[in-house]
């Protein structure tokens, strides 16, 4: 077996092959993050293959003393996805579009496979961190989700460590007022909802 | 009331950003104080909904048409050129990989640790606590009709059963998302009781000194007569997804808000308590009158097991969320830098790393000299506990993160993909798969000549 920073090193030294298993294997995280930053499959697709992209070319930059190769893939797909969102980026066109599925639909308005794929993410929880502000979503995901450090997340987000735990905290309790307002003496049910 | 905590203190203390002075104050007010401690409760409920939701949602997720490498390809090999930058790192790796050969050399020279083989345990007979015992090696002493992988009996609930389940004198005993536990007989899954508690348990029941079933549950501990499922008593405790050890009369016990305790049984009074900085979800492993777990502040922590007093620590690049086993002189666990770690046992020294894909959550299992994990990536090995060589590898489909049990020379896990693996543990061979319904998150055990675990689906499954 072989451990991520020998890839990053035979990488570094030119071999492809290593490239390409570093890209498979960091390729769903990297998608389910852009995902939950952004809401929306095929925007977290291109920031995903985007920031993979960007990590691998840029691979020299990488200093394993500052922090793991997930870190840094993270710091850069926050930060894409902050491009994405403010729209510095044109859109690519979409295999959707290229193939003619729901051509005319405008690009802000979901596609087929879009849809399905958010149907199949609709839970509550889902819905209450979507509708958080940009800064809160992302606290969420990488504590939450991703498990990070406060440090790493100050890291990854670009702000002093008491400000990602403030942003944490208010996350929560917004995340709170939206899960909570239907009842919360049923906690003991809670499953039913998420699962 | 003026004096109760604020929704504010309560929001930093689940999230640990408090200092430990107000920490403590905290902690000082909730002993005394049911009404804060029901309150916490619902924040710490609440905050396991959204994780668990939130990890549930997106990996149901998938891209409508996934991006291959190839598509990036041509434009990596433009994009890359050799910078001056990137040949000064280039040189500066090679300088650093002739170091290290060096040092490995020199290493191995100078400093062979080897294991004392006369001081290996044989496995426990017991799987009466997640890992089996107090050790926590996954090593079961039963007799498993090998090779059919065959369905015994199931048992249906509507919760996912993620917790891993627990036996004694023919008796399986597990805990579901839905609040209950239950116990169920171990040949027929025949019901014997259910208890209701109400909030989700993750953590998996223990089996205490005198037959009392030992389940943390929300913000208590439950003590339960194993025969009838009668409270006996509870205890304040504190949200966990560990399982606590019970050893001479003592509940050890990590918490999500990042505290290890030790709680007498009889009484019910904290003995020592200990500040990690972040949560604790490893079960704590008791050898000794030492008790070993690690923490989400990327330590390992080995303490006196009667005062508390720290021992050594070790410390490695990421959360340490899986529960160390001892084998030997060694203690043996992962970490979410994705290596495996050999500590000695006695000074907290590094012995030996093996390095992953992936971050490591759950936990190794030790048999026969060899040591068995698996990773999200689907991966399993199975290396020298000696030395750390890998002796075999496979991949299987879906994460593994639950941990493997080894019983009579076969090693037994499960895969998100619903699958419950038994392979050969000296060769890693195949000896049969079972499918079961939904993903399999729990841990399986071997007792009584069956391998027992749960799914997502929320059946319970008993297999040989």
């Amino acid at each position: 077996m072989i451990a991520i920073s020998a890839l990053i090193e035979r990488w570094r030294a030119g071999d492809e092959r290593a490239a390409q298993t570093l890209y498979d294997h960091f390729w769903d995280r990297t998608f389910w993050l852009a995902y939950g930053l952004l809401g929306d499959a095929d925007d977290a697709e291109e920031v995903a293959q985007d920031a993979l992209y960007y990590a691998l070319a840029n691979i020299a930059r990488f200093d394993p003393n500052r922090g793991s190769f997930n870190t840094w893939l993270h710091t850069i797909t926050v930060s894409r996805s902050r491009n994405k969102r403010r729209g510095l980026r044109p859109r690519l066109v979409s295999l959707r579009d290229w193939l003619g599925w729901g051509g005319d639909v405008p690009d802000s308005t979901p596609g087929q496979e879009k849809k399905l794929v958010q149907a199949e993410a609709q839970s509550e929880v889902w819905e209450a961190v979507q509708g958080l502000s940009p800064r809160l979503r992302e606290a969420v995901l990488l504590r939450y989700w991703a498990g990070h450090t406060y440090r790493e997340m100050a890291d990854i987000m670009g702000c002093p460590v008491p400000t990602a735990q403030s942003r944490v905290r208010l996350a929560y309790q917004n995340l709170r007022t939206a899960l909570t307002s239907e009842s919360l003496a049923d906690l003991g049910d809670v499953e039913e909802r998420i699962v | 009331m003026s004096n109760h905590l604020s929704e504010e203190q309560l929001i930093g203390y689940i999230h640990q950003t408090l200092t430990d002075a107000e920490r403590e104050e905290i902690d000082q007010h909730l002993a005394e104080c049911a009404k804060c401690r029901a309150h916490l409760d619902d924040h710490e409920s609440l905050q396991r909904r959204i994780q668990y939701g939130l990890a549930n949602d997106l990996r149901k997720a998938s891209a409508s048409s996934h991006k291959f490498f190839a598509a990036i390809a041509p434009r990596l090999k433009r994009g890359r050129r050799l910078t001056t930058v990137q040949i000064a790192v280039e040189r500066l790796s090679v300088v650093a990989a002739l170091a290290a050969i060096f040092l490995l050399v020199y290493g191995l020279i100078t400093h062979t640790l080897p294991i004392d083989q006369t001081s290996i345990e044989e496995p426990d007979t017991t799987a009466a606590m997640f890992r089996g015992n107090p050790r926590r090696t996954g090593a079961y002493d039963a007799e498993v009709v090998p090779g059919l992988g065959e369905e015994v009996w199931t048992f249906t609930l509507e919760k996912p059963v993620l917790a891993s389940p627990t036996f004694a004198d023919g008796t399986i005993y597990f805990a579901n998302m839905g609040g209950n536990i239950y116990a169920l007989d171990s040949q027929t899954g025949q019901e014997e009781w259910m208890v209701s508690t109400g909030v989700v348990i993750f953590s998996s029941p223990v089996i205490g000194d005198e037959g009392g079933l030992y389940v943390n549950a929300g913000n208590w501990i439950y003590i339960l007569d194993g025969r009838t499922g009668e409270r006996k008593g509870e205890y304040p405790a504190h949200w966990t997804d560990s399982s606590p050890a019970v050893a001479d009369g003592v509940v050890y016990m990590g918490t999500n808000i990042g505290y290890f305790y030790a709680l007498d049984i009889e009484s019910g009074e904290v003995k020592w308590k200990v500040t990690t900085h972040d949560s604790v979800v490893s079960s704590p492993a008791v050898v000794d009158g030492t008790v070993y777990f690690g923490s989400g502040d990327r330590h390992l922590y080995a303490l006196d097991a009667r005062t508390g007093r720290e021992v050594w620590k070790f410390e490695t690049e990421g959360r340490v969320d899986s529960s160390p086993a001892i084998y030997g002189d060694v203690v043996y666990f992962g970490s979410y830098d994705g290596c495996l770690y050999a500590v000695d046992r006695e000074t907290g020294e590094k012995l030996w790393c093996f390095s992953t894909w992936e971050g490591i959550f759950s936990s190794p299992a030790i048999a026969g000299g060899m040591v068995y994990f698996g990773d999200k990536g689907g991966h399993f090995y199975a290396l020298d506990a000696e030395d750390g060589r890998e002796m075999w590898q496979v991949q299987v489909k879906g994460m593994i993160s639950s941990s493997p049990a080894v019983a009579n020379g076969v090693v037994y896990f499960g895969s998100s993909a619903g699958y419950l693996h038994a392979l050969d543990a000296r060769t890693g061979e195949e000896l049969w798969q079972f499918e079961a319904s939904a993903g399999i998150k729990s841990s399986p055990i071997v007792a009584d000549g069956m391998v027992y675990f749960g799914s997502e689906d929320g059946t319970f499954y008993a297999v040989r």
